[in-house]
């Protein structure tokens, strides 16, 4: 099973419940959720894969899609359950939604391409919709903490919500931090030590706001491993304009060919 | 039917679902019947809440926690209490910690701050959340100003065990002795008080029991109220030094944790417990005193005497603070220096660890049984450089405590929150 978001730019003429239609009309079949900043899907994961495809044909440049890590309704992050507040991921994604126009806009000024030599594509913040999606536009596979979360989330034989992230998982971190840092950064350390050593290459972008996975006040630590790895590797800004929405567009996508072709 | 409401404790953590602790602290929450909830906050709160605090942080979720201390000092959350934890070791997260504690207490919610690691379980959460939940559930019970009626307070502690015998408003009985089996060292004690107050078991009106064994005791006992050493030992020493009413910071330096509790109106706003290191308890001057020759009480006198400055210590630790202190005496220094610096240590360590959680706020009293040591007073009051109350019946404060929360049970048919852990 896998869950997907998608999101939709803030700039574009399409709402959520236009989005809905779009995928139950396609022959979706699996679970659909209207969401504030979209939808979420979920199925098996090639029909999830198939209307991934197709509303990326529809909406090249105004809808945006990642994985999720929780199932739709996963009562350990539900805001009923946990009195009303939403869980930190929200709020990356609402921050995240705030530069799509700037993205959306640039999109259209650069031909749909697919690499030839698709690789593992490491992003900094490691839940990152922005780069997640780009990476995946592209034709590589991004290397994110969804997918981790979600295989530790579906895992019955584990009991630590809300994440399952557990104390061996702390344990594991010690790899690449010794005990005088945080348990917090070192519980992420040792979920993402499996992502780091898959990377092939890295996108890094300077987030003034992250949350949840990548909440961590110790989070750049991955910009330190990435580069210990001598992996090739981008970092940039994210745009604040138009102009820089091109700009940051045209060197990703500059970035993500040299790497895969 | 009896419809119990939840308490609802708002958990501001950063790190907690990533260190695999998330879990355990809504199992505290549950023995206690406290609702874990996370306040609402939107997301243009979080731009703008460094600049309302005046910190700065690179973590999204330290900066999360802040909005949420906003959403719930402007009353956007409706939450009775709060649990702030953060990872230990972590240099911002203490930053905002203390800020976020400090804010809420402001915003008159009663608080209580935590740094965790992955070791830590539901039972290193359990006495604080039931003490949190306490200061919610029985504000009236510690509100009131005067005892009345014939109780008892049982205190189990970790070191010691205590029995106070209250009749209205005063001590008419009190005993101690070594904690050793928990219920034969509860029954002696609350004999000799008994035999102390001339009264009959039968002849008591209520019961309560605290302290570690308070649940073992109070099914002993069948006690008719269970309490956390928190609240009821801040509602005794309030009581034993005239300080009912208005501010007041409770220091208690126990035999195997301490307590640093700030009041108003005697009811807890906030507090710290440690209880990670031998070398910041009564055990570590109970060692020092050994290796001295000297008991406990003689040790305090001597360390009244000495001057910590004599003798260097380059450890807190109880094996290798000791061994300066050994050191120092095969160097040829005094004992009551050594005596003095070891009451320091304790002090300095204290000051260090737990007293930068609570803002501290005057009168300070200083309660439990390390309060007669007369040097470790001295310690205390030199290192706060503020006067230190040490009332009368100092060593039975909890107990003192307990007996008056327990008058005010007499009346009341239900008594749930400490009750709910014993079953």
């Amino acid at each position: 099973m896998k869950t997907r978001i998608f999101v939709i730019s803030p700039d574009s003429g399409i709402n959520s419940e236009e989005l809905i239609f779009k995928i139950l009309g396609h022959g979706f079949n699996g679970t659909v959720k209207e969401t504030c900043f979209g939808a979420m899907v979920e199925g098996e994961e090639k029909e999830v894969e198939k209307i991934v495809d197709f509303i990326r044909r529809e909406y090249y440049h105004e809808v945006f899609t990642k994985d999720r890590g929780y199932p739709i309704g996963d009562k350990r992050i539900c805001r009923a359950e946990r009195g009303g507040g939403a869980r930190s991921g929200l709020y990356q994604i609402e921050y995240e939604a705030g530069f799509l126009p700037f993205i959306s806009q640039a999109l259209r000024d650069f031909e749909i391409f697919k690499v030839k030599n698709p690789k593992k594509i490491i992003v900094h913040p490691i839940n990152s919709l922005i780069l997640a999606d780009l990476v995946e536009r592209a034709g590589h596979y991004p290397v994110t903490m969804m997918e981790k979360i979600g295989n530790l989330v579906r895992n019955p034989e584990i009991d630590s919500p809300p994440r399952n992230i557990t104390t061996e998982d702390v344990v594991r971190g010690l790899k690449y931090a010794s005990v005088e840092m945080p348990s917090g950064i070192r519980g992420r350390l040792g979920v993402w030590d499996s992502l780091i050593e898959q990377a092939e290459a890295a996108l890094i972008a300077n987030y003034d706001y992250a949350f949840g996975c990548a909440g961590c006040t110790h989070n750049d630590i991955l910009i330190y491993l990435i580069k210990a790895r001598k992996i090739p590797y981008l970092r940039l800004n994210l745009p604040r304009n138009y102009e820089e929405g091109k700009e940051f567009v045209k060197k990703i996508f500059e970035f993500l060919k040299n790497v895969g072709d | 039917m009896l419809v119990i409401e939840m308490v609802r404790v708002a958990l501001l953590t950063c790190g907690a679902e990533y260190s695999g602790v998330y879990n355990e602290i809504q199992k505290a929450a549950k023995m206690v019947g406290a609702e874990i909830v996370i306040p609402e906050v939107d997301f243009d709160v979080i731009r703008d809440v460094e600049d309302d605090f005046g910190i700065s942080v690179k973590g999204g979720d330290l900066k999360l926690m802040m909005a949420r201390a906003k959403s719930i000092s402007e009353g956007w959350s409706d939450v009775d209490a709060a649990f702030i934890a953060t990872c230990f070791r972590c240099a911002d997260g203490a930053l905002v910690r203390n800020a976020v504690r400090k804010y809420l207490q402001d915003a008159k919610i009663p608080v209580v701050a935590y740094s965790f690691t992955e070791k830590s379980k539901a039972g290193n959460f359990l006495l604080r959340m039931e003490a949190l939940v306490n200061i919610v559930e029985r504000k009236n019970l510690l509100a009131r100003t005067k005892h009345s009626g014939l109780t008892v307070g049982l205190d189990s502690g970790s070191t010691t065990t205590k029995a106070v015998i209250m009749r209205d408003n005063e001590i008419i009985g009190a005993a101690w002795r070594h904690t050793v089996d928990i219920i034969d060292t509860a029954e002696k004690v609350l004999n000799e008080a008994l035999q102390m107050a001339g009264v009959k078991l039968s002849e008591v009106e209520a019961l309560g029991t605290t302290g570690y064994g308070r649940f073992l005791i109070a099914k002993h006992f069948n006690a008719d109220i269970i309490q956390d050493e928190i609240t009821v030992g801040a509602k005794g020493a309030t009581f034993l030094a005239d300080t009912q009413k208005g501010d007041a910071t409770i220091i208690d330096i126990g035999g195997m944790d301490n307590k640093a509790i700030t009041v108003h109106d005697s009811i807890p706003d906030t507090f710290t417990l440690g209880g990670i290191c031998a070398g910041s308890s009564g055990r570590f001057l109970e060692t020092t005193a050994r290796r001295l020759g000297v008991d406990i009480k003689e040790f305090g006198e001597m360390a009244a005497r000495g001057d910590y400055r004599k003798v260097m210590m380059n450890s807190y630790c109880i094996v290798f603070g000791m061994q300066d202190l050994t050191t120092a005496l095969a160097a040829g220094a005094k004992a009551e220096d050594v005596a003095a610096a070891a009451c320091r240590s304790v002090v300095d360590q204290i000051m260090e660890q737990q007293l930068q959680e609570i803002t501290l706020r005057q009168p300070i009293i200083e309660v439990g049984g390390t309060s007669l040591l007369k040097g470790l007073v001295k310690a205390v009051r030199e290192a706060l450089g503020m006067d230190v109350i040490v009332p009368k019946y100092s060593q039975f404060a909890v107990a003192t405590g307990m007996a008056f929360v327990a008058s005010g049970v007499r009346e009341e048919e239900v008594y749930e929150v400490s009750n709910r852990i014993s079953r």
